[in-house]
């Protein structure tokens, strides 16, 4: 984790010892050192407080509806400046009641998915170390576009559309692999060159099998291995099922 | 997996959600009027289109429908101002979902049907027959046990208990 760079921090406090600002919303290491906790600043002191790394997934802008008729600052990254973009569209605050400190952000961490890559659960995650590039946590080190996000992959705005203040470079590079994702829909398109047949294939594999139970004599389509696509994930072990009803009675 | 072929003596089984105003009225008027129309839908009247869960469409091809109408009236002529609305935004949804699961294209489909258009009644209806007839019996969706009841009971479902 890091602090903010001197220069916006002082931008931060300046807007706070003006007046500009009643309160600052931005980040302080969270128990996991995986996600960062949302906190108010209104000192000096709380303001040296502040972090900006990859952990700092929330999306701030949910404080701006319920602080209204307040001026606040707050953190953004490229995806917060959309919604904080939203909620100047639709009249919920005014710009100029706004001070926002943007981020060149990179992509930030999932826990779940890093949890998920680990089999553990997410509880038990502890002493997580941040590298430039590179996760290291219980042990296991991951490069940080496997811990990212998915969707940060498919990211098309790391430097917010607005800022007072910017943390990085405006443009700057993102660090990890989203050129890899070319298209963000690859999946979806995926889905849509697949037919009916390969679709059910798919579908019937994923669920337990006696919803997808055929007439005796068919080919059982549950028996079609399943496509080279990404399935749901799924805990492995049998699944519980509903109590099976035979009569004809409806719901 | 190949297309289940239907046995030269299958007639689908279409099922007909009708909305009272409109559709029902016009399926009566056809029928009043003489017209022929296929005769496997079963219709169900039901007080508008807006009162069809997505749930009952699927709960059809699950107890064994091979396909399944939805008609009301014309969006803006609904008997209660905005209940065909609901339904047209339900049903695309619920189109989309059948899609992605792999449900063919045709099983499901959704018209709009006044209760004055009694030959477009007899066009949709003979239209829905023809398109799941291409498709063969519903095969998918469907609950095993309802094949035959009396002796698959215990066949069927015991395997598919596995």
């Amino acid at each position: 984790m890091s602090t903010l760079p001197v220069a916006v921090a002082e931008a931060i406090k300046g807007w706070l010892a003006a007046g500009e600002i009643e309160v600052f919303f931005g980040y302080t290491p969270g128990p996991t050192g995986l996600r960062a906790t949302p906190t108010m600043a209104r000192t000096p002191e709380e303001v040296d407080a502040l972090i900006w790394d990859a952990t700092c997934e929330a999306n701030l802008a949910v404080y701006i509806p319920k602080h209204k008729g307040h001026k606040v600052g707050l953190m953004a990254k490229g995806c917060d400046a959309r919604a904080i973009v939203g909620l100047i569209q639709e009249g919920q605050v005014a710009r100029e009641n706004l001070r926002i400190v943007g981020a060149a952000c990179a992509g930030v961490i999932d826990p779940r998915r890093v949890a998920s890559a680990l089999g553990l659960y997410i509880e038990e995650l502890e002493g997580a170390r941040l590298d430039t590039d590179r996760l290291t946590i219980e042990g296991a080190e991951m490069p940080l576009s496997e811990a990212m996000v998915e969707q940060c992959g498919a990211c098309t705005q790391h430097t917010p559309s607005l800022y007072d203040v910017l943390i990085g470079e405006p443009g700057g590079a993102p660090r990890a692999e989203p050129e890899g994702a070319a298209d963000p829909y690859a999946t979806v398109h995926a889905m849509e060159a697949l037919s009916a047949d390969e679709r059910w294939a798919r579908f019937t594999a994923e669920v337990p099998a006696a919803t997808c139970a055929m007439p005796a004599g068919t080919p059982a389509p549950c028996a079609t291995a399943p496509s080279a696509l990404p399935t749901a994930r799924r805990p492995s072990g049998p699944t519980p099922r509903s109590p099976r009803r035979t009569s004809s009675s409806s719901r | 997996m190949a297309e289940p072929q239907p046995t030269a003596d299958w007639e689908p089984k279409i099922l007909a959600f009708l909305c009272n105003w409109c559709s029902y009225a016009g399926a009566d008027l056809a029928g009043t009027s003489r017209l022929q129309y296929p005769p496997n839908v079963r219709v169900i009247r039901v007080p508008c289109s807006g009162r069809v869960n997505p749930i009952y469409i699927v709960e059809a091809l699950r107890q064994g429908a091979d396909g399944v109408l939805v008609s009301g009236c014309h969006p803006g002529d609904c008997h209660y101002l905005a209940g065909n609305y609901f339904a047209r935004r339900r049903f695309a949804m619920l189109q989309r979902y059948l899609e992605y699961l792999g449900v063919e294209k045709g099983r499901v489909q959704f018209s709009w049907v006044s209760a004055s258009e009694a030959s477009r009644f007899a066009e949709v209806v003979t239209k829905v027959t023809e398109d799941v007839r291409q498709l063969g019996p519903n095969r998918r969706l469907r609950m095993a046990t309802l094949e035959g009841l009396g002796d698959a009971l215990a066949g069927p479902s015991a395997e598919a208990e596995e």
